[in-house]
């Protein structure tokens, strides 16, 4: 499976106000950053703020999904949101701390990883030579092996 | 499932050790009748020290006597939900929990006892307290990048003797500033004096400041200190110095260049020991273009010029700004309230605050004095979000896409700042970005 990304939108990259994406027992982190990110320049186009209101709205990872971002970056999440995510087409990067924009920036800069790899083999959050193409309309990213455990 | 009845109870011993809330139950009097594996973590008792007590000698809150969930439970017959309260472990630690008590019936539907369900809290008030510190900076808080600037220099600010100017809309926290830059300077041991230019009339005004000899005008029967003598080996805050009138901001400027002041009526000129901070939430700069506030003051004035962004730049500090709000009034009012609802959130991060922090505080307070339940929901703001709320739910959205040129205009009007440009059409910063990527704007 394969994320694409087109030059011409913004890829969309959430990461939680309290920087983790769940504290067990607690539930779920209500209050996302929400980075708009400049494919082409990989630089920061805006930052905002969005509240998921779980009465309201769908589970967390299909409203992430609804709201258009295609990766959280976080300090911690359980296997469960991991595999949850993952099956809405989110990728997660986690163990990760600091300000959103510094996140996000090392993000697109390809200098945050936590490791694993995608099913390419290209370490996970850099950029794939093989797949990513400056010259077409379409930049290719990968999503990691979902039989991979993380 | 087998159908020995024993068997089922054996379940349910597993089940509910292997949840992570804690759950207790109680006869009809008040009697632990079981204690789960979390409870026994939580509580720090053991289910062998429960058992057979009564249940307040185990989990004990403040509030045992007087309203406790249980005994609420029972006597109505309604399920008490998720109440935020404190209990003190075994080993005398206060812990933050969230309670739910239900009524538990037998096959004919006689009360026999009850069962308390409990969440550990403190994770999150650890979580929260952990983002506060990190954030802070003296009494100051905030994760904007501007203001964390700001914190980063204060220390060499402060420990300078120069005059300082904050620049601010009401309400973003200037005394704050203020307090820090005395604290941290030399002359924390001295007095930090405080003065609004703007709230009193120019002669009553000058009295304040420089103080007045006896005599000096009718019903001066003894000499007056004014705030410069009170203030010797300190630091003087001049608020509002925009609203300062010209005459005053002559002697002031004397005191600015030579550091001595005549108070009213004196024959000699006093030495001024001070250290001086300014701040106004006007353009001093125009005002000085048109002649209503002195250069020479102004450039007296502005040895070390700080800019205090308004709320609305930086919406990150809201939550953060909130959850310092939330403790603050839920320990005046001796409430327990844990958040705002979802909605209620989602209205105070979109509204555009006027009057900055003071009026996010403001809001939170009444909020919270209104609030009876756990969570503030939108009943509990002010009546204008709710209005707000309504109008915005029935607005259509208004985007037209703007041609190249009127997109170039706008941009060179703005002189490129894509905020202000996104905020004169109406949208946000990623939409014109789309918009200025499809019109081959460089938007970069």
């Amino acid at each position: 499976m394969r994320i694409t990304y087109r030059k011409t939108e913004p890829a969309r990259i959430a990461v939680p106000y309290y920087g983790t994406i769940s504290s067990p027992p607690f539930g779920l982190s209500r209050l996302y950053f929400v980075a708009e990110v400049d494919i082409e320049t990989r630089s920061v186009i805006d930052i905002t703020l969005a509240v998921w209101d779980p009465k309201a709205e769908a589970n967390l990872s299909t409203w992430l999904r609804q709201i258009g971002v295609k990766g959280i970056i976080c300090g911690d999440a359980n296997s469960q949101y991991r595999s949850a995510l993952n099956n809405e087409n989110i990728w997660i990067i986690w163990r990760q701390e600091g300000e959103v924009a510094e996140l996000v920036e090392k993000w697109a800069n390809g200098e945050i990883c936590d490791g694993s790899q995608f099913q390419c083999g290209s370490p996970k959050n850099k950029w794939c030579a093989e797949h990513y193409d400056i010259a077409s309309a379409d930049v290719t990213y990968h999503r990691w092996s979902s039989e991979r455990r993380i | 499932m087998s159908h020995n009845p024993c068997a089922h109870l054996e379940y349910l011993e597993t089940i509910l050790n292997s949840v992570a809330d804690g759950v207790f139950t109680v006869d009809s009097e008040m009697k632990v009748t079981s204690f789960n594996r979390a409870a026994e973590e939580i509580t720090g008792f053991s289910a062998e020290d429960a058992m057979g007590r009564k249940c307040h000698e185990i989990f004990r809150t403040g509030i045992c006597f007087s309203s406790c969930p249980l005994r609420e439970a029972l006597a109505s017959g309604e399920a008490v939900v998720n109440r935020e309260l404190d209990i003190v472990t075994k080993d005398n630690r206060k812990i933050p929990i969230s309670v739910s008590a239900s009524v538990l019936r037998n096959r004919q539907g006689k009360t026999v006892g009850g069962v308390e369900t409990f969440r550990d809290q403190s994770l999150i008030y650890i979580l929260k307290r952990e983002i506060k510190e990190k954030y802070s900076f003296r009494d100051l808080v905030s994760r904007n990048a501007a203001m964390r600037r700001l914190f980063d220099v204060l220390p060499d600010i402060a420990s300078s003797d120069a005059t300082v100017l904050l620049h601010g809309e009401s309400g973003t926290g200037k005394e704050l500033f203020t307090k820090a830059i005395h604290d941290l300077s030399p002359r924390r041991e001295g007095p930090l004096v405080v003065i609004n230019c703007g709230a009193l009339p120019e002669p009553l005004l000058e009295a304040e400041i420089f103080g007045a000899r006896r005599g000096a005008y009718t019903g001066a029967v003894e000499n007056r200190p004014g705030r410069l003598e009170l203030v010797q080996g300190g630091t003087l805050f001049l608020d509002e110095i925009g609203d300062l009138p010209l005459p005053l901001q002559v002697k002031l400027l004397r005191v600015l260049e030579n550091k001595e002041y005549q108070p009213l009526g004196a024959k000699h000129p006093l030495k001024a020991d001070v250290r001086f901070v300014a701040a106004s939430h006007r353009d001093l700069e125009a005002m000085v273009e048109e002649g209503s506030f002195r250069r020479d003051l102004f450039f007296r004035l502005n040895v070390v010029a700080l800019k205090i962004p308004p709320l609305r730049e930086r919406p990150e500090d809201i939550p953060l700004l909130i959850d310092i709000a939330l403790d603050r009034f839920n320990n005046r009012y001796a409430k327990k309230i844990r958040g705002f609802s979802s909605e209620a959130l989602k209205v105070l991060l979109n509204h555009t605050y006027t009057g900055n922090v003071r009026e996010l505080l403001n809001i939170v307070e009444q909020s919270v004095i209104l609030c009876r339940a756990s969570e503030i929901g939108m009943d509990h703001l002010p009546a204008f979000f709710t209005t707000l709320a309504r109008q915005e739910k029935g607005a259509a959205p208004a985007q037209v896409n703007p041609t190249k040129e009127k997109l170039s205009e706008l941009l060179s009007t703005y002189k490129g700042n894509k905020s202000q440009v996104a905020r004169a059409l109406g949208v946000d910063r990623t939409t014109l970005w789309r918009w200025m990527k499809r019109l081959g704007l460089d938007p970069a």
